[in-house]
């Protein structure tokens, strides 16, 4: 067994293993000097040969690109590297990586969240020092660490970092909206919570697509993804999941806004003003019904809005959409969830990246995926077929299968800073996705973070999972009107006994910890 | 068949009524999914008629590789697992063999414990099958299910014919070869086409053990896509970063490329159900 | 006159014993069987590698095992995990649900299985006979997702067929999915749609053993058609039937995973958690491999018993059994 880790480690250690003596002494003398990791790695990987850099990483596209493919050959080219990557759909993935972990045969970079349920075992391995701490580094890669701070801190682990977080927006979901038939009632984007159900019931009654049918309804909703009910409890005032008030979690159901929000959303169920399946659809339906022109909006990520449009195309060439986030709440306050604005973390474990310059050579290829030229192969694909330069500006092709050979497979698995902080401006950017950025970076005003994304509760860890859902299923039961308010409280108390006031507690040890 | 009675033609006619009506409800759902995978749009009534969705998988660099593979895998794999199979379940429906109750509870508590997942992995990578079409084949060589089903119809064989062909000079090899096996062909079709089924559908091993994605087999390609469009939200924000990349064609065209190849092998094999050979041929 | 049809095998001679030296008497036997123990070595070797091998992992079961230290290093806690499991507040629930799915697919589904074998046996008709077989086993090749989908299609209150139909005659909407009540029956209508044809191929198999000239037999006695259904025709698939089910129970409460977690949702929760979907919840998305361990050993003992003791009745009743 050990002659076979050994075996496999060979590519990456062969290869690697002399050189980076070499890197040590040319390499380490100038970081040390004070330089940035760039002149240093770029002169020791001329003399030498690519590094080879083994990964493995989800991968939400669907299908991973041939290794020597165009994209990837030019990463290689500009970063001196030959990379190996294993990419798998994240729900193989989760089952995958233990597996791999328990093993020993882990590649030099691997996907995880710390911070995630079911990653209970990544931070106990974390807390072994299995995994390297990027703290100490933090410094020399300007590039790569130019991260909000409070997305680097949702990051870390006790006051560590272990991994690059892929950045995203921290509130990142938006509205889609049917554009044409606001136009066809006369109606404006909703602006406050009031509005948005006002817009609700036109949609539903007042036949916004003019076909004199009554066959539309506000908004397709599915409790298998986005939680509307938090968004809309947020909004009225609630805190995002956990609240610390004097050194005390607050869980958000036991406020009284979390039941305005409930409530409110309860009365467009009431009024039919979404769909009444919407605790047993799927992703295919849920979409469906928007694509169909059966509902007026839906709620996503804000990167969705070109697919969407596109979807909604092929059915209906007139169809338009426009977006909108954050709405007002009846008392004249705006607030939005925040999320831990990273998908997952880009981590290395000791066992496969065995020396520190064989961690600042992985660290100096994220870096130089943030130099421009890299950036722009990220941000829009090869230049020439999947855009052209014009006036210093990138004027995307429309036609090309950008997403598929690079987006999915590339930028927002490898990419940890968003590509087009670091690449040249885009000339022709959709409507759609010029408004959705500008709203998600509205939204940073609004946002309300989580306080317990950097904590643990070893009791949330444990039974997290089933008492989460004790409380959505209430929620969604309370929504169908299975349930009463009462008989939701009940559950809310269920809730604190099975463990909600342990986890309160445990909380509440841990930020005092992390104050001091 | 002359001597056909009035209840028997009454039987004859509701039975064909009733099967009829079973037919019907298991076709009509497929025959929606054929229609649909070569429909141009999401509608449950489908408005015109498309081979885009076929047009894209074959066109994926990935596809016809991958079928190679899985039809590679199932044929070997099949054959293996039931020369393994056959080869135990005649020694353990040997009466006489010492042991013999000894080996059978092995077998089948095999059939109730198992070490998981883990544990499974070390042994097929220990065995250098990582990475390999092997780890696909051998690890499931021997279903103790299947094992015990053939070695009771083994076990309906009248000793005495056995006994008839050693003194005829048979070794061992030779009484399951031309005396039990070919008396077994319906059990042998039978556990031939579960094998091959199971191995055409294995999704999950490929994932876990295979990490050369041109080593695939066409389930992790078609899972992929069917599971994708199904929405895999599995990330700590709630949010994917994807929206739905295929179309209902491209899902129901999966569904119809993963069945049609194992389907076609059945009328092949259904003759050997329909004969009357186990026993029927001993007396003839 | 059954044991006649039945062809069973003959009935096992007693091995003469010889008083003087049985340890040289056994070894006598065992060399005069060496050909069989030698087909027998490559079966032997696969389970001993590929499923005694990795039986340690069975350890987990007893420890609080990270996969980063391995069964070697994680830390030993007895039977803890067994106490919390039978200490959890969902226990008894998903107890109950497990067993009634388990018990309603015994009742339900498996005689469908040997019904539908019979009178596909009975069809004289050879094409449709055959056309029937092919049909019926189709859905078995479609993914608890593509099932789930259609049963979605045909019965949501967003414009699903079946409830289209009730509104046009007048009646009101069903809310199958969202529903305690229907769950069960959905989930055994669901499996009898897509593997009853699969589970025919067992029995046909058997059925194509049954000897001709012992129908010719009965009809010369006089024999109707569901007479010899009854003396030729079960008798003969009798032994089938019987290890059939002692192997199914033990799987007893393995009652499909992918199909009930894709039915699953807030609204029937309470009678559809079942063991299988709790360990996923814990296994996968809470990462307490140790615990879902222990589930699994606990519903492999289940399994255990029960075969041990079905096995142990078919034999009083003088059926072949399992071993």
């Amino acid at each position: 067994m050990e002659a076979k880790k050994r075996s496999m480690m060979a590519g990456s250690a062969v290869a690697a293993g002399a050189l980076l003596l070499t890197t040590v002494v040319s390499g380490c003398g100038g970081s040390s000097g004070g330089n940035t990791s760039n002149s240093g790695a770029a002169s020791g990987s001329k003399s030498q040969g690519p590094v080879t850099i083994s990964m493995i990483y989800d991968f939400a596209g669907k299908e991973f690109p041939k290794a020597g493919n165009e994209v990837q050959r030019a990463i290689e080219k500009y970063t001196n590297t030959k990379l190996n990557i294993q990419a798998l759909p994240s729900t193989t993935y989760a089952q995958k990586i233990p597996v791999m972990v328990a093993s020993g045969d882990l590649p030099d970079v691997i996907a995880g969240d710390p911070h995630a349920q079911g990653s209970s075992w990544l931070l106990n391995a974390i807390q072994q020092g299995q995994f390297w701490d990027l703290t100490p580094y933090i410094k020399q890669y300007p590039k790569l660490f130019n991260i909000n701070p409070v997305i680097l801190k949702n990051a870390e682990v006790n006051g560590h970092l272990y991994g690059l977080p892929r950045v995203r927006p921290l509130a990142r979901n938006v509205t889609f909206v049917r554009a044409d038939w606001l136009k066809n009632l006369g109606l404006q984007v909703p602006k406050t919570l009031n509005q948005y159900l006002d817009m609700l019931r036109k949609f539903t009654h007042d036949d916004p697509d003019k076909d004199g049918k009554n066959d539309t309804f506000g908004a397709s909703v599915t409790t298998a993804f986005a939680t509307t009910v938090d968004s809309f409890a947020v909004a009225f005032g609630a805190p995002n999941n956990w609240e610390v008030v004097n050194g005390k979690f607050i869980k958000d159901v036991d406020t009284p806004q979390y039941l305005q929000g409930l409530e409110f959303e309860k009365k467009m169920y009431d009024e039919h003003l979404v769909n009444s399946d919407s605790a047993v659809i799927q992703r295919p339906q849920w979409e469906g019904y928007f694509f169909d022109g059966k509902a007026g909006s839906i709620g996503n990520t804000s990167n969705t809005g070109d697919a969407y449009l596109a979807s909604l195309k092929q059915n209906n060439p007139k169809a338009e959409i426009t977006a909108f986030s954050a709405l007002k709440a009846p008392n004249g306050k705006i607030r939005v969830p925040a999320g831990p604005g990273y998908n997952g973390e880009l981590m290395f474990p000791k066992s496969s990246v065995k020396t520190e310059a064989q961690l600042k050579q992985i660290l100096d290829f994220f870096e130089k995926l943030d130099e421009r030229p890299m950036a722009n192969l990220l941000a829009y694909g090869i230049e020439g077929k999947d855009y052209t330069v014009k006036n210093g500006k990138a004027v995307i092709n429309p036609n090309s299968d950008y997403m598929d050979t690079v987006g999915y497979p590339y930028r927002y698995t490898l990419g940890v800073v968003d590509p087009t902080t670091y690449a040249i401006p885009a000339a022709n950017l959709s409507a759609i996705d010029k408004l959705t950025n500008k709203l998600v970076e509205e939204n940073d005003k609004y946002a309300v973070v989580d306080p317990t994304y950097t904590l643990t509760s070893p009791t949330y860890q444990q039974r997290g999972a089933q008492l989460d859902k004790l409380l959505t299923d209430a929620n969604t039961q309370f929504l169908l009107g299975k349930i009463t308010v009462q008989q939701w409280k009940a559950q809310v108390k269920k809730w604190h006994e099975e463990g909600g006031d342990q986890i309160a507690k445990e909380y509440a040890e841990a930020y005092a910890k992390q104050q001091k | 068949m002359n001597q056909r009675t009035f209840a028997g033609r009454v039987f004859d006619t509701v039975n064909v009524a009733v099967l009829t009506l079973v037919s019907l409800a298991t076709l009509l759902p497929f025959v929606y999914v054929v229609v649909a995978s070569f429909s141009a749009t999401d509608d449950i009534i489908p408005k015109s008629f498309t081979l885009s969705a076929y047009r894209y998988l074959f066109s994926t660099d990935t596809f016809v590789r991958s079928l190679g593979i899985s039809i590679y895998i199932t044929v070997v794999g099949t054959v293996l697992s039931l020369v393994a199979t056959a080869l135990s379940a005649y020694a353990l429906s040997h009466r006489k063999l010492p042991g013999r109750r000894f080996f059978l509870l092995l077998v089948l508590f095999t059939m109730l414990f198992n070490g998981g997942m883990i544990p499974t992995y070390f042994v097929v990578k220990d065995l250098g099958m990582i990475n390999t079409l092997w780890s696909l084949m051998i690890p499931g060589l021997i279903s103790s299910f299947y094992l015990i089903i053939m070695k009771n119809f083994f076990l309906e064989i009248p000793e005495d014919l056995k006994e008839a062909a050693r003194i005829d000079g048979c070794t061992e090899l030779g009484v399951l070869f031309r005396v039990v096996l070919p008396l077994s062909l319906p059990v042998l079709a039978a556990f031939g086409l579960f094998y091959a089924v199971g191995i055409w559908n294995q999704y999950f091993n490929a994932i876990l053990y295979i990490n050369d994605q041109t080593k695939w087999p066409i389930q992790v390609l078609l899972q992929q896509i069917v599971v994708l469009a199904s929405g895999g939200f599995g990330n700590a924000s709630g949010s994917a970063d994807t929206v739905q990349i295929f179309g209902q064609g491209v899902r129901m065209a999966v569904i119809v490329i993963s069945t049609i190849p194992i389907l076609i092998i059945y009328p092949f094999l259904q003759k050997h159900f329909a004969k009357g050979m186990l026993l029927g041929s001993v007396k003839g | 006159m059954s044991d006649v049809m039945t062809g069973q095998a003959i009935s096992e001679q007693p091995v003469p014993k010889t008083k003087s030296r049985p340890v040289h008497e056994l070894w006598r036997r065992v060399w005069k069987e060496r050909w069989i123990y030698a087909l027998f070595l490559p079966g032997f070797a696969y389970f001993i590698i590929f499923k005694y091998w990795p039986m340690w992992g069975v350890i987990m079961a007893f420890e609080n095992y990270q996969p980063f230290q391995g069964v070697l290093g994680s830390q030993w806690v007895g039977l803890e995990n067994f106490q919390r499991f039978f200490s959890d507040p969902a226990f008894w629930q998903l107890f109950r649900n497990t067993f009634i799915l388990a018990v309603y697919n015994i009742v339900f589904f498996f005689p469908c299985t040997i019904i539908v074998a019979l009178l596909l046996n009975e069809l004289r008709i050879h094409w449709f006979k055959s056309s029937v077989q092919t049909l019926i086993y189709i859905p078995h090749f479609f993914s608890w997702t593509v099932v789930v989908g259609i049963t979605y299609m045909l019965l949501t209150t967003q414009g699903g067929l079946v409830n289209e139909l009730l509104n046009m005659v007048g009646l009101h909407q069903v809310n199958f999915l969202e529903s305690s009540a229907w769950f069960r029956p959905l989930i055994v209508i669901q499996d009898i749609w897509k593997e009853t044809g699969w589970g025919t191929i067992i029995f046909l198999a058997a059925l194509a053993g049954v000897n001709v000239e012992l129908y010719e037999a009965a009809r010369i006695d006089g024999a109707n058609r569901l007479q010899q259904l009854w003396h030729v025709t079960l008798p003969a698939i009798r032994g089938v039937i019987i290890i059939m089910f002692i192997l199914r129970l033990g799987s007893f409460l393995d009652v499909g995973f992918e199909q009930i977690w894709l039915m699953l949702n807030a609204m029937n929760r309470d009678v559809g958690e079942v063991f299988d979907t709790y360990v996923y919840t814990l296994g996968l998305q809470q990462g307490q491999f140790s615990y879902s361990a222990a589930i699994g050993l606990f519903k492999s003992v289940v399994g255990l018993i029960l075969v041990l003791g079905a096995n142990k009745v078919a034999k009083l009743f003088g059926e072949e059994g399992i071993y």
